[in-house]
């Protein structure tokens, strides 16, 4: 992407480019006038880009094939209105119907899915063994094991975690915390890659660095 | 005192910022780039029982790629999701493009940008094509496995699917041979709960970082055949290819931010062991 | 708007970008069946929901930074650990880190490869378990939380 020789986009570009810094005005100065524009034109602009969006993908994927012939497709869409019916006390009893659907569509469709990689999967993988004859691996699969066995143990809320529970569960927790503390390692990378992002955007547009 | 901490936490950003901003400026590439990384590459990793196989690919295969990230992700995935789609077209896979963002068309734009010379010689509605938008979660990519047509019934540009010769045969999970999913967090598992342990279909993670932490377990267990995250994966896949890009370019950046944390809770800690010391 | 609170200009400002910015698309939509043909659309869409988007989203590397030098202290062995594995897990991040000593490489890959292992598959592995089971009480009329007005009947 060059940077735009159209004097409409390089002024989109330093509109962008201020907008950006009114956002950044918040957590480097504190709450002001500018970062609350910005914060309001945000929202009015993905508001309306949800509303669009979404009329357009209703209109391709339902109204149109039901103007085709398909009028199957008139039942989605007498659900999806009765979803409206929220904003109204007196009626929103008939929201719950589309409600129930998606509701049930949507857990059956994850449970169907979760067994075999979320479970299935996870204990077979803990629980075989490795082929290769070497110290490390023999270790990485034994620390895995008490590791993961432990964890599910801090995790049994049934049970008040003491005496034969203490010991364990404690060590469970601890392993909870290496998993974190790698949880947060790459954290960092990803915010701080944001913050790349956003520091190099600040740099085209003052033709520091080349876009 | 509190002041004082605030000061010096404000001037720590500023200082960061400025540090963040000089490789930036002159990415001569001084600090080391991960070349011996890119050896021990994550995704090249076999596993406690080797239970992973390289997912070959051939001529005419299809591949979805799913772009589960939005610009402001740009930095993170579209690196890695840029050498995958070259490697991919250079094998001669044909590409499904889709996506549950609503900028996936500046995605896609994006992305013809920086393959452009691999998309110059392909053909659309051939080789690759961009079917747009895709929402309803994880519902509509269970439905995307058996009835393409019922999710897109057009590709994004209007065209209805039967007059596109590459979607002429493809219509459930059957005639598509893998899935790439770069996202930030939800799709990739719609993909594997969905195509890739109800089916089979071979899967593989180009997501952001946390995806390491969170996808992990599914690619040691062999759900997933590849996986890599953030701009250090796309900085190792571009090294891997031999065609730095701008996740190198970004990896000296990234080198200075981290060391400067790091040595930020090192010395926040001896403080802290320095001062309770005193107090004990 | 009408009761002209302190912040009602920007309201105002808002419901016009709002409008501006659906009528541009709906247009654009109508006319060509892509809602980014119309330019008013994708300019506002390209040059001030993108930079936006993504800004708000990097803001956070800005708390990361002074939340871990706020946070980030060994008071316990719990701490310790996870403090010991972040740092490990970000010097093998960062390509520096190699240069600087190939045991961030070699620990940090551990950490990712072995050492988070069991904390994060304990994490799906109970989250699937707990989706199961409240799964199927809401499939059986259990849970009715999600609809709405049960709390006030």
């Amino acid at each position: 992407m060059a940077y735009p020789t159209v004097p409409i986009e390089i002024l989109g570009l330093w509109i962008g480019w201020l907008y950006m810094l009114m956002i950044y005005s918040y957590p480097l100065y504190k709450e002001n006038p500018a970062y609350r524009f910005g914060e309001h034109s945000f929202i009015a602009i993905y508001l309306a880009v949800s509303a669009v969006v979404n009329i357009t993908n209703v209109m391709r994927i339902a109204i149109t094939p039901m103007l085709q012939g398909q009028w199957m497709y008139i039942i989605p869409i007498i659900l999806g209105f009765m979803i409206y019916t929220l904003l109204w006390t007196d009626y929103r009893w008939l929201s719950r119907y589309p409600i129930a659907i998606l509701v049930g569509a949507g857990f059956g469709v994850g449970m169907r899915g979760t067994i075999k990689p979320n479970i299935l999967d996870a204990i077979i993988d803990t629980i075989t063994a490795p082929i290769a004859g070497d110290f490390l691996p023999w270790l990485n699969y034994v620390f895995i094991g008490i590791g993961m066995l432990c964890s599910i143990l801090y995790f049994l809320l049934t049970y008040e975690h003491t005496g034969a529970l203490g010991a364990p569960t404690r060590i469970g927790r601890l392993f909870i915390m290496v998993g974190l503390g790698a949880y947060f390692g790459n954290t960092v990378l990803f915010r701080f890659t944001m913050l790349t992002g956003r520091a190099q955007f600040f740099l085209q547009v003052l033709k520091i660095i080349p876009m | 005192m509190r002041n004082e901490r605030v000061h010096l936490v404000k001037a720590g950003r500023h200082r960061q910022e400025g540090l963040l901003l000089d490789p930036l400026r002159r990415p001569d590439g001084a600090l080391p780039q991960p070349h011996r990384a890119a050896r021990q590459d994550i995704t090249q990793h076999e596993g406690p029982v080797g239970r992973h196989k390289p997912a070959h690919v051939e001529q005419g295969n299809i591949a979805i790629i799913n772009f589960g990230y939005g610009v402001s992700a740009w930095s993170e995935c579209h690196p890695g999701v840029t050498v995958c789609a070259k490697a991919l077209f250079r094998n001669g896979v044909k590409v499904i493009f889709m996506g549950p963002h609503y900028d996936v068309g500046l995605t896609m734009a994006r992305l013809q940008d920086t393959v452009s010379e691999d998309f110059a010689g392909k053909e659309y509605g051939v080789d690759w094509v961009y079917l747009g938008y895709i929402t309803g979660g994880e519902t509509a990519i269970s439905q995307l496995a058996n009835d393409m047509r019922s999710i897109f019934p057009t590709d994004a540009y209007g065209t209805p699917l039967d007059d596109i010769p590459m979607m002429r045969d493809v219509n459930t999970y059957a005639e598509i041979d893998l899935v790439l999913s770069s996202d930030t967090g939800d799709w990739g598992d719609y993909f594997l709960r969905q195509w890739q342990s109800t089916y089979g279909t071979r899967l593989a993670e180009v997501g952001i970082a946390m995806l390491a932490s969170s996808m992990m377990p599914y690619y040691l267990a062999g759900n997933l055949f590849g996986l890599s995250v953030g701009s250090r994966g796309g900085a190792e896949l571009e090294a891997l290819i031999g065609e730095p890009g701008d996740a190198t370019v970004s990896m000296d950046s990234i080198s200075l931010s981290h060391i400067l944390l790091v040595l930020a809770i090192v010395l926040a800690n001896i403080g802290y062991f320095a001062t309770r010391g005193r107090e004990g | 708007m009408q009761r002209r609170g302190s912040n009602w200009a920007y309201s105002g400002w808002l419901i016009i970008l709002f409008f501006v910015m659906l009528l541009s698309g709906v247009a654009g939509y109508a006319a060509t069946g892509l809602q980014s043909s119309n330019f008013t659309y994708d300019w506002l869409f390209r040059n001030i929901y993108t930079p936006l988007g993504s800004t708000l989203y990097a803001i956070t590397g800005f708390y990361i930074f002074s939340a871990a030098y706020r946070a980030f202290r060994a008071r316990n062995i719990d701490a310790a650990l996870m403090l010991i594995a972040g740092c490990f897990v970000i010097m093998k991040n960062a390509p520096v880190g190699e240069a600087i000593w190939t045991g961030f490489s070699d620990v940090g890959s551990w950490f990712q490869l072995t050492g988070q292992v069991p904390g994060m598959r304990t994490f799906s592995l109970v989250g699937a378990l707990g989706m199961l089971a409240y799964g199927f009480r809401a499939l059986l009329g259990k849970e009715r939380g999600f609809y709405a007005g049960v709390g006030e009947e």
